[in-house]
C-alpha cells in the first residue's frame, strides 16, 4: 500500500496504482479522454494532467504510478489552462457542429467540452475531409470526428489482440485505420465491436445501434439474446461449445428451456435472423451448435442439481403436455407445487410428438426431454380430455390451459366437404400415431407455412406419388423457411406459389383443384385476402386428395365456460397469463394462435412464475445451472476471419430420406463444430467493458458542495 | 561475455562499470545523465522484471541523421559500446533502431551482433515502456573509450546550407567554435546558430562550451547567415517535426500545426502580436506534454527565434522580410483608365491572375501574378503598370470601360419566359408518396410496461422534471429553490439536451443591453412579437416570458454563468441574444457552460439526477399527476412517484415519423432538420395521453445548405453570402439581403418548386471574398476568411458529393441543376444589368450586388431546415398544460420547445436567443407554479 495525498485528501491505495484511476474511485475527478479503465495508457490527451509536489511540470495522471509520500494537485490555474490548451488543440479539427451526429447527448467528449470550458474559436480550425467510411459491415468510420485518442487501436490491439486498427498517416494528417484501407473484413476484423465501444466521439459508430433505438443496449449489442424469446444466453454457450466444454454449453439453455434436443432441432431460431454475423457474411448457425451440444450432454452441471423448493402443498392442474404445458409444469414443480398434467393424447409432447413429423425430431429425443419433466415429480395422465376446465378448480389451487392449436381450418371453398378433404393436424397426427391417414396417390397440399410442407413431405414418406403443395403467396413471401422449400422440391414435390384456390372439383369424391395466378394480395379488416388475379389464368390440377395446411385453432368451444377471442383462443387478462376466471389462467398458442415451440416455451415459464406468485410463492423461476464464464477479452487474430463460411450441416440424399421418417439432417458434423462456434463475434465482450465515467457521474464530495 | 572483458583487459564487470563511473561517462540523448545513474535509475523503475530490453538509435527528432556516418565508419566500435552497456545494466537483450532506408546497414548489425535484433524507423520511445533508450552516440563513445582507454568525447558537424561536414571529436570542457574556426572564419554574414535544437545569437555561440549538461542534440551546428529568413528556417523546422510525427500526442501533432499556421500567417505579413502569444503559449507547454523528442523539443527553435530574434517577427509583420525573401516589392495592375476591356492579357495569362468580361476593366489578382509579364507585352493601350510603390486605388469588381462607375444599363423591362411543365412527367412525379406517410405513431403500451415492470424500482418525490435540457434544468433549480425534493429524468448520459450546441438565452432590459446603449424594452419586444405573430399567440405568455428574461439572466449569474453580452445575430435582428461565457472567444456550444452552471446549482440543492432514463408515461389519479413511468436505458423500469410533474423533451426533432405527420415535411427530402439523437417527441406523446390539447406542431425554420457537411466551414459561409438565388426553374426569387434571415430563407425555400433553391456565385466573387473577405458575417459564421473553399471544393469532388455544383458555363451549371439554360441565362444577365444599375426588382443594395461572369460557376442547394421543431403541448402563462377546454391539468406542466407555441408560422428570428430563452424561462415559470402547487396542495 502507499499513501498519496490527492487534492488534500490522504488516501491508502495500492503501490504503484494508476493515480488516476486512485482519484476517480475516491470519487475526485479528473478530466480526461485517452484514458480508459481497460486499456493501456497511452498518456496523449493531456487532460488527466496532475501537479505533483517536487516536480516543475504538470505530468499526465494516468502514466503516474502512486509512491508513498506523493503530492497531488489535480486542480489550479495553470492546469486550467493547459487542460483547456488541450482541449482547443484536440476541438480544432473537430467539427463545430455536433447536431449532425449520432452521438449528441451521448459523446464523452461532448461532456467533456461541457466540463473544460474550451471552444476552438482561437484556434485556426481545418476539416480533415475524410470520407466517411459506411461500407462495412455493423461499424461506421467517420475519421472527421476523430481525436486520436487511440483508445480504438488499444483496444484492437491490447484489449481484444485483434490487430487490425492502427494509426495511419496520410499526407500530414493521422488518422486511424486498416493497413492500405482496406475494408474491414479484408483486414480480418473480428467485429467485436471493442472499437465502438470504447470510442469517446462519434468516429466509430455502431450501425445496429442507431437502427433499433428503441431496443435496450444490452439487446441491442447482443440481438441474438434478445430476439430469442426465452432470452436464452447464446454467446455464452456458443463459447462453451468452441471450448468443447458441451456439458456446460447444454446447461446455458436448460436455465432457460427444458427442451434443448427438440429445440436444437427445430426451432425456429429469429437469434439467427437477427445475428450480427449476418452482415458479415452469413448468420451463425446457432441451431445447429446448440443441437450440437444438447446431443454430447451428459447431464453433468443439470441432472439432479437445479433448483427445488420444498412443498408447498399447492395443487395445479396443466391441461395438455405439449411445450408450453410441460415447461410450466416442469417450473412449478419446482417451486413445491404439486403439479398433474392432463393430456387427451395417449402421450406426451403435443406438437413435438403429433405434429411434427418424426424424419425432422425423432420421437425418442421428445421422449427423452419429458422424462426429465416427469423425474422431477410431474405427474402426467394420459387419454384426459378437459372440456370444462372450471370443473378442475374443486380439486386443484390453479389450472393452467396451455391446449395448443389442434383443430385444422378449413376455406369455405365449393368442395371443400367432399370426400379426399382431409386436415392438416388430423393427417399428421394420424401419421405420427401410425393410423390411417385417408390419402390417395395425387395430393393437393393448400398452404405455404411450414405445417404444409411437413404434410407434403410426410405424404411423399408414405408413398403418394405425385404431391403439389399450392400458396396464395408469392414464393419470397412463403412463410415455410426456405430448407424446407428446396428439399421439398428435391424430393419431387411440386410447389406452386402465387395461386388462389378457386374451388375443389369432383361430385362425389376429391378430383382435382381449379387455380388462378395471383397477381399481388392483402387483406382487409376483416381478415379476408382480396386478392388480384391474373385474367385467363384458369388452370386445374388432378388429385384425388386435398390437405388443408391454412391455419389451427384451440379445441376450445363456448362450453368451457371461459371467454373466448374468436371463438376458440383463450382470452388473459392484458399483459398476464391468468384469464378473467379466477384461478385459471392460459399460456401457448391457444392463447396468441400457432407460433413456435421456443415462444411455447417462454409462455410457460411466464405462466409458471405467475401461477406461483398466485400460489404465495416469489415468482422467481430463475435457475443457475451452467459453470461461471469468464470469457477472454483476448480474442486475437483470425486470417480471413470474416470469410469464414457458415458450417452446413450433413443431409442424406434425396434417394436414402424420401421414403422413410428416419432423421435426415446430421447436424454439423465433429470436425466442424467448434470451427462454426468460433465464428461467433462474441458481441456480449462489449458489455463486458468498462462504462466511461463523466464528470456528471462523480457527484462532487460533500465538502467541496459546501465551499 | 566474460572473454570479451579479458580482450579489454578488464577482470569483469565490476572493473568496466568502475571506469565508466571515473570516466563520467554521459548519456548523450535527451535525458542528459550520467550513464550509470541512468541505468540505476532504470534498473530501479523496471522492479523485479528487470530491464527487457536496451534500445539503440537516434533521437526521434533528428531530422539530420549526420551521425549515422560515424556509426557506418565505425561498426564494430558501436557494437562494443552496445554490448558493454546492456550488460552492464542487467538487461537481456538489445535492439537498434535506424532511420528508413537504412535496411543494408541493419543487415551488417544483424550479421555482425546476432544476438541483436535488428529493426527500423523512428523511435516511438513510448512503445517501450519498459526499455531503456540510448542515443547511439553513447554506444559509440563508450566503445570509443575501452579501445582508447581514455576520456569522452563528443562527436560534432556543422552545417551549411544543406551540406553537413565531417564530425569532429571534442572533448568535454573545450568551445566547438574554437573546433570550427576555420570553417566559420570563411562565412561573413552570420545571423545565428542552431544547436542541437536550440538557437543562439553568435555571441551565446561562440561562449558555448561542450559540457556534460549541455545538450547537444543531435550534435549538427546549422549556420544561419542574413540570407536565411529565420521565420522560413523555422517553418520548414515545423513541417519535418509534423512529417515525422506519429500524430498520437495531442500537442505534438495539433500544436505543431497551430504554431506553424500562426507562424505562416506571420510571415506572409497577415500576423499580428495575439500570433505570437499563441505561438509562446502552445510553444511552452509542449516542453512536458509529448512523449517524445519530435513533439518535447519541437518548439525549441521557434521559441528561441521569437526570445531572441523578436525583431525578425516585428519586421514580418510590418511586410518586411530582412533577408528580403518574403515580400516582393514589384507588384502589377491594371490601370482603369486606360483598359479597354479588350480582354488580351486574361487570355494570355497562365497564372488566371487576370479576370473579367469584354467591356469591362478587368482586374489582376495580386494573390495569382506571378509578374511574368506577358500581359504587359501584349496589352494594345499599355494599361498593365509594374511598380515597386504602392498600389492606387483601383475598382473592386469590373467597372465598364471608359465609366469608372457603373451607370447607364437597359431599362426596358424583358417579358419573362413562362414555364410550362415538361410533358409525361406528371403521373410519374404524382405517384411519388413520402415514404413516412401512413406510419401511425406507436403508442406507449403501459399494461405491457407494467407486466415488465412488476417489481419495479420506486421512486418519490414531490416534482418530476423530464429531460434536463436548459428548461428541465431551470424547472428543476426553480422548483428546488423553492423548497421543493426534485427528480430530473434524463434520456441521454449527459445533461443540457440540444442547447449544449448552442449559444446563449435571449433578454430585454438586461443590464448589459442597458450597459451597451441599446435601445430594447419589454413594450417594444412586446409590440414586435404579436405584430410579428398577427396576435395569433397567447399575448400573456409572450408577456410574461419577456418581462422575467432580465431577472433570469441575473438568476442564472447567481449560478455562476458569466455572459459575454448582449448580440445580434445578423445585422437587422435585435440585440437580445445574451452569449454565455466560455473563458474563449465566442462560439458554438457556449450555452452548455449555462448547462453546466444549472446542474451543479441542482445538485448542490439535492436535486436527484437520473440519467440515461427515458420518461414514458404520466400516471394521473382523479385527474390529477401523480407518478411518471420511465425506464433506463437497460430496460429497468421505474416509477416515480410525484404531486407534479414538468414535461420538457424539447420536441421531436429526431423523430421523421411525427415531423411528416405533424407538419407534412419529410425528413431528408423536403426537411433538413437538425435531429439531435433522443429528441424524438416522447413529452408530446406522453402530454397528449394524459390529456393535454394536441396544438400545431411547427418547425422551427432554419435554412439548410446541403452538402456541406464535412467540408471547411468557408465553403457554407461564401454560399451564404448574398449573392444571386435562384428557384429550381432558374428563376430569381428575393432579395438576398434578407437570407441572413435563416428562418426567411427556410420560409422561402419552402414555398418553392421541390422545395428548394440554389445560391449562384462566380470565381470573381470567390476571388473577391478570398483577399477581401466576405461581405457579411453572423455570430454564427464570424470567420470572414474563406481562404480555403478551393480545397472545399475538391474534398467535395474527391467523395462524390452532390452538391455544390461546379460548370465551367451557365448552361453547363442549368444543366447539372436541372433548370432550362435559356431561363438561368435570363436571369444572369438581367441580374448582371442590376449590378451595373440598381436592383429595381427586389431593390437589393448596391453594395451586395455582385455580377456573375467568370467560370468557373459555383452553385449550391438551400433547402427548408429546422433546428427541430416547436410546439403541440398547449400552456397557458403558468406554463400548466391545459386541455383542449384550455384548464389545466392538475400538477402537469410542460416548457422549452414541447410547448412553444409561440411562434405561430415561423420562428422569430428579429429576436435572438429566443428558443433558448423561451426554455430558460418557461422552465423557471413551470417550476415556481408547480412548486406552490404542491406546497397548496400539502398545506
Amino acid at each position: 500500500m502507499a499513501v498519496i495525498t490527492i487534492d488534500g485528501v490522504r488516501l491508502e491505495v495500492p503501490d504503484r496504482k494508476n493515480v488516476l484511476e486512485c482519484a476517480l474511485d475516491a470519487g475526485i475527478y479528473i478530466p480526461h479522454l485517452c484514458h480508459h479503465k481497460d486499456l493501456p495508457e497511452n498518456g496523449s490527451c493531456r487532460l488527466c494532467i496532475v501537479e505533483v509536489e517536487g516536480n516543475p511540470n504538470p505530468q499526465p495522471s494516468c502514466r503516474l504510478r502512486a509512491e508513498s509520500g506523493m503530492v497531488i494537485t489535480t486542480k489550479s490555474e495553470r492546469l486550467r489552462k493547459l487542460r483547456e490548451l488541450a482541449m482547443e488543440l484536440l476541438l480544432s479539427c473537430h467539427p463545430e457542429d455536433c447536431s449532425t451526429c449520432p452521438k449528441y447527448g451521448n459523446c464523452e467528449m461532448q461532456t467533456m467540452i461541457q466540463y473544460i470550458g474550451a471552444s476552438n474559436t482561437r484556434m485556426k480550425h481545418r476539416t480533415k475531409g475524410f470520407r466517411t467510411e459506411e461500407r462495412n459491415p455493423l461499424l461506421v468510420h467517420d475519421m472527421n470526428r476523430c481525436i486520436l485518442c487511440g483508445r480504438c487501436v488499444r483496444a484492437c490491439q491490447n484489449l481484444r489482440g485483434a490487430d487490425v486498427l492502427d494509426y495511419r498517416k496520410k499526407d500530414l494528417e493521422t488518422y486511424i485505420g486498416t493497413l492500405h484501407e482496406k475494408l474491414l473484413s479484408d483486414a480480418d476484423c473480428r467485429f467485436c465491436g471493442a472499437c465502438a465501444e470504447v470510442c469517446p466521439t462519434g468516429t466509430i459508430r455502431y450501425k445496429l445501434r442507431e437502427q433499433t433505438k428503441d431496443f435496450t443496449r444490452e439487446d441491442q449489442t447482443v440481438p441474438c439474446r434478445g430476439a430469442c424469446p426465452a432470452h436464452t444466453d447464446v454467446p455464452k454457450y456458443i463459447r462453451f461449445v468452441k471450448e468443447g466444454n458441451f456439458d456446460a454449453a447444454a446447461a446455458v439453455i436448460r436455465e432457460k428451456a427444458p427442451f434443448p434436443g427438440t429445440l436444437g432441432l427445430i426451432c425456429t431460431h429469429v437469434c439467427e435472423l437477427s445475428c450480427k454475423r449476418a452482415d458479415v457474411n452469413r448468420a451463425m448457425s446457432i441451431r445447429g451448435i446448440k443441437r450440437y451440444a444438447a446431443e454430447h450432454d451428459t447431464g453433468k452441471y443439470w441432472r439432479g442439481k437445479g433448483k427445488q423448493l420444498p412443498d408447498t402443498g399447492k395443487k395445479v392442474c396443466v391441461v395438455s403436455a405439449g411445450p408450453a404445458g410441460l415447461t410450466a409444469a416442469y417450473y412449478l414443480r419446482k417451486q413445491g407445487h404439486d403439479v398433474t398434467v392432463k393430456e387427451a393424447l395417449p402421450e406426451a409432447g403435443g406438437m413435438m410428438r403429433y405434429g411434427i413429423p418424426a424424419y425432422r425430431l425423432p420421437r425418442e429425443i421428445v421422449a427423452s426431454e419429458v422424462s426429465v419433466i416427469t423425474d422431477q415429480g410431474v405427474k402426467i395422465e394420459y387419454n384426459q380430455r378437459i372440456t370444462e376446465p372450471k370443473k378442475l378448480l374443486a380439486e386443484y389451487d390453479a389450472v393452467l390451459l396451455a391446449i395448443g392449436t389442434h383443430v385444422g381450418t378449413k376455406l369455405p371453398i365449393q368442395g371443400s366437404s367432399l370426400p379426399g378433404v382431409i386436415l392438416n393436424i388430423d393427417f399428421l397426427r394420424n401419421c405420427s400415431m401410425g393410423l390411417p391417414t385417408g390419402i390417395g396417390e395425387r395430393i393437393i397440399v393448400l398452404g405455404g407455412g411450414n405445417v404444409a410442407f411437413d404434410c407434403a413431405r410426410s405424404a411423399k414418406r408414405l408413398g403418394a406419388s405425385e404431391i403439389h403443395v399450392a400458396c396464395l403467396e408469392a414464393r419470397d413471401k412463403m412463410t415455410a423457411d426456405d430448407e424446407e422449400i428446396e428439399q421439398a422440391q428435391e424430393e419431387g414435390i411440386f410447389v406452386h406459389p402465387a395461386q388462389s384456390f378457386e374451388r375443389i372439383t369432383g361430385t362425389d369424391h376429391v378430383t382435382g383443384v381449379d387455380f388462378m395466378n395471383v397477381l399481388g394480395f392483402h387483406f382487409d379488416e376483416n381478415r379476408r385476402a382480396i386478392t388480384e388475379k391474373e385474367e385467363g389464368s384458369e388452370h386445374h390440377i388432378d388429385a384425388d386428395t386435398v390437405i388443408f395446411a391454412v391455419g389451427q385453432k384451440p379445441d376450445l368451444t363456448e362450453e368451457s365456460g371461459l371467454e373466448l377471442f374468436r371463438g376458440a383462443y383463450v382470452v388473459c387478462l392484458p399483459g398476464k397469463s391468468a384469464t378473467s376466471t379466477e384461478g385459471i389462467f392460459g399460456a401457448g398458442d391457444a392463447v396468441y394462435g400457432t407460433k413456435s415451440v421456443i415462444q411455447a416455451i417462454e409462455a410457460g415459464r411466464e405462466a409458471a412464475s405467475e401461477i406461483d406468485r398466485y400460489l404465495g410463492g416469489d415468482g422467481d423461476i430463475t435457475e443457475k445451472l451452467a459453470p461461471e464464464q469468464n470469457p477472454d477479452a483476448w480474442i486475437g487474430h483470425i486470417e480471413g476471419f470474416g470469410k469464414l463460411q457458415r458450417k452446413e450441416p450433413e443431409i442424406d440424399s434425396v434417394e436414402l430420406r424420401k421414403d422413410n421418417f428416419s432423421l435426415f439432417d446430421h447436424g454439423i458434423g465433429d470436425c466442424s463444430i467448434c470451427g462454426e462456434a468460433e465464428r461467433c463475434l462474441q458481441c456480449d465482450l462489449a458489455l463486458r467493458i468498462s462504462r466511461p465515467r463523466l464528470w456528471s457521474d462523480i457527484q462532487p464530495r460533500k465538502e467541496e458542495v459546501g465551499a | 561475455m566474460t572473454d570479451l572483458y579479458k580482450k579489454l583487459d578488464l577482470r569483469g564487470k565490476s572493473d568496466a562499470r568502475k571506469l565508466i563511473e571515473d570516466a563520467r561517462l554521459y548519456e548523450y540523448g535527451v535525458n542528459h545523465h550520467l550513464l550509470y545513474h541512468r541505468m540505476d535509475d532504470l534498473k530501479k523503475e523496471t522492479g523485479d522484471e528487470g530491464i527487457q530490453e536496451i534500445v539503440f538509435g537516434l533521437n526521434n527528432n533528428d531530422f539530420d541523421h549526420a551521425f549515422l556516418s560515424v556509426v557506418k565508419a565505425n561498426i564494430e566500435t558501436v557494437l562494443l559500446g552496445m554490448r558493454l552497456v546492456t550488460d552492464l545494466a542487467d538487461a537481456k537483450n538489445a535492439l537498434i533502431y535506424l532511420p528508413e532506408g537504412e535496411e543494408e546497414l541493419g543487415k551488417v548489425f544483424a550479421d555482425s551482433g546476432a544476438e541483436y535484433e535488428i529493426r527500423y524507423g523512428i523511435i516511438p520511445v513510448r512503445s517501450f515502456p519498459d526499455h531503456a533508450a540510448y542515443h547511439l552516440e553513447t554506444a559509440y563513445e563508450c566503445g570509443r573509450m575501452f579501445l582508447d582507454k581514455a576520456a569522452p568525447k563528443v562527436t560534432i558537424f556543422l552545417k551549411q546550407g544543406d551540406s553537413i561536414g565531417q564530425g569532429k571529436r571534442i572533448p568535454f570542457g573545450t568551445k566547438p567554435a574554437e573546433a570550427f574556426s576555420e570553417e566559420l572564419s570563411e562565412i561573413t554574414d552570420v545571423k545565428a546558430f542552431r544547436f542541437g535544437t536550440r538557437l543562439y545569437t553568435p555571441d551565446e555561440f561562440f561562449d558555448i562550451e561542450i559540457l556534460p549538461q549541455c545538450n547537444i542534440g543531435n550534435g549538427v551546428i546549422t549556420v544561419l547567415t542574413e540570407k536565411d529568413c529565420l521565420l522560413m528556417e523555422v517553418e520548414a523546422e515545423l513541417l519535418k517535426s509534423r512529417t515525422e510525427s506519429c500524430g498520437k500526442c495531442t500537442f505534438c501533432r495539433e500544436g505543431l500545426l497551430q504554431i506553424q499556421a500562426f507562424l505562416t500567417e506571420v510571415r506572409l505579413g497577415k500576423g499580428s502580436a495575439e500570433n505570437l502569444d499563441i505561438i509562446r503559449e502552445i510553444g511552452e507547454a509542449m516542453d512536458f506534454s509529448s512523449l517524445c523528442s519530435i513533439g518535447q523539443r519541437g518548439a525549441d527553435f521557434v521559441l528561441d527565434s521569437l526570445e531572441k530574434y523578436g525583431s525578425e517577427y516585428d519586421a514580418h509583420m510590418k511586410k518586411q522580410c530582412p533577408a528580403g525573401l518574403c515580400f516582393r516589392k514589384e507588384k502589377m495592375y491594371i490601370d482603369p483608365a486606360k483598359c479597354i476591356g479588350c480582354g488580351k492579357c486574361a487570355g494570355i495569362c497562365e497564372d488566371k491572375a487576370i479576370y473579367g468580361r469584354p467591356g469591362y476593366v478587368y482586374m489582376l489578382d495580386q494573390g495569382f501574378c506571378t509578374l511574368c509579364g506577358k500581359c504587359r507585352e501584349i496589352c494594345p493601350e499599355q494599361a498593365i503598370v509594374l511598380t515597386e510603390g504602392a498600389l492606387p486605388k483601383l475598382p473592386d469588381r469590373p467597372v465598364k470601360v471608359g465609366k469608372g462607375t457603373p451607370g447607364e444599363g437597359e431599362k426596358t423591362e424583358k417579358k419573362s419566359k413562362r414555364i410550362r411543365r415538361p410533358e409525361g412527367t406528371a403521373a410519374a412525379k404524382a405517384a411519388q408518396e413520402p415514404a413516412a406517410s401512413g406510419k401511425s405513431e406507436p403508442l406507449f403500451d403501459l399494461n405491457k410496461f407494467l407486466q415488465e415492470g412488476e417489481n419495479m424500482k420506486t421512486y418519490d418525490t414531490q416534482v418530476c422534471v423530464i429531460a434536463g435540457g436548459p428548461a428541465g434544468l431551470s424547472a428543476a433549480v426553480q422548483a428546488a429553490e423553492k423548497g421543493m425534493k426534485v427528480i430530473v429524468i434524463e434520456k441521454a448520459a449527459a445533461v443540457g439536451g440540444a442547447a449544449n450546441m448552442g449559444m446563449g438565452p435571449l433578454g430585454i432590459g438586461t443590464k448589459y443591453q442597458k450597459a451597451q446603449m441599446v435601445d430594447i424594452t419589454v413594450e417594444k419586444a412586446f409590440n414586435m412579437f404579436m405584430e410579428y405573430t398577427h396576435y395569433q399567440v397567447d399575448a400573456r405568455l409572450v408577456k410574461r416570458y419577456f418581462s422575467q428574461s432580465a431577472s433570469t439572466i441575473e438568476w442564472l449569474e447567481s449560478m455562476g454563468v458569466e455572459f459575454e453580452g448582449a448580440y445580434r445575430y445578423f445585422p437587422q435582428s435585435e440585440c437580445t441574444w445574451h452569449i454565455v461565457k466560455s473563458g474563449q472567444k465566442i462560439g458554438p456550444r457556449a450555452a452548455s457552460f449555462m448547462n453546466k452552471g444549472l446542474y451543479n446549482k441542482a445538485l448542490e440543492l439535492g436535486v436527484q439526477f437520473l440519467l440515461e432514463t427515458r420518461g414514458l408515461h404520466i400516471v394521473k389519479e382523479d385527474g390529477a399527476v401523480a407518478a411518471v413511468l420511465a425506464e433506463t436505458n437497460s430496460g429497468e423500469k421505474i416509477r416515480v412517484n410525484c404531486k407534479a410533474a414538468v414535461i420538457a423533451t424539447g420536441g421531436a426533432g429526431a423523430n421523421p415519423e411525427m415531423i411528416y405527420k405533424e407538419t407534412g415535411y419529410t425528413f431528408g427530402k423536403d426537411m433538413f432538420n437538425f435531429a439531435i439523437p433522443g429528441i424524438t417527441g416522447d413529452g408530446l406523446r406522453m402530454a397528449w395521453e394524459a390529456g393535454v390539447d394536441h396544438v400545431p406542431v411547427r418547425m422551427e425554420q432554419a435554412a439548410m445548405m446541403v452538402g456541406v457537411d464535412g467540408l471547411p466551414d468557408s465553403v457554407s459561409n461564401i454560399f451564404f453570402q448574398p449573392n444571386l438565388l435562384v428557384n429550381a426553374f432558374g428563376k430569381r426569387i428575393m432579395n438576398e439581403e434578407y437570407m441572413q434571415n435563416t428562418t426567411f430563407l427556410s420560409n422561402v425555400a419552402s414555398n418553392q418548386k421541390d422545395r428548394t433553391t440554389y445560391v449562384i456565385v462566380d470565381d470573381s466573387i470567390v476571388r473577391d471574398y478570398i483577399r477581401n473577405g466576405v461581405d457579411v458575417v453572423s455570430m454564427v459564421r464570424s470567420d470572414t476568411d474563406v481562404s480555403d473553399f478551393y480545397d472545399g471544393i475538391k474534398m467535395a469532388k474527391e467523395n462524390n458529393n452532390e452538391y455544390p455544383v461546379v460548370a465551367d458555363s451557365i448552361e453547363e451549371l442549368a444543366e447539372k441543376l436541372g433548370m432550362d439554360p435559356e431561363i438561368l441565362q435570363e436571369t444572369i444577365d438581367e441580374y448582371n444589368n442590376f449590378c451595373d444599375t440598381t436592383d429595381t426588382q427586389f431593390f437589393k443594395p448596391g453594395r451586395f450586388l455582385k455580377p456573375i461572369y467568370q467560370a468557373p460557376f459555383y452553385a449550391n442547394k438551400i433547402a427548408p431546415g429546422a433546428y427541430g421543431t416547436v410546439g403541440g403541448i398547449r400552456i397557458n402563462e403558468n406554463c400548466e398544460a391545459c386541455d383542449s377546454d384550455f384548464y389545466p391539468i392538475p400538477g402537469l406542466y410542460a416548457a422549452g420547445a414541447d410547448a412553444c407555441n409561440l411562434y405561430n408560422d415561423s420562428y422569430m428570428f428579429l429576436l435572438p436567443g429566443n428558443s433558448m430563452g423561451f426554455a430558460v424561462n418557461t422552465g423557471r415559470i413551470a417550476g415556481m407554479e408547480a412548486a406552490d402547487y404542491v406546497a397548496e396542495l400539502e398545506a
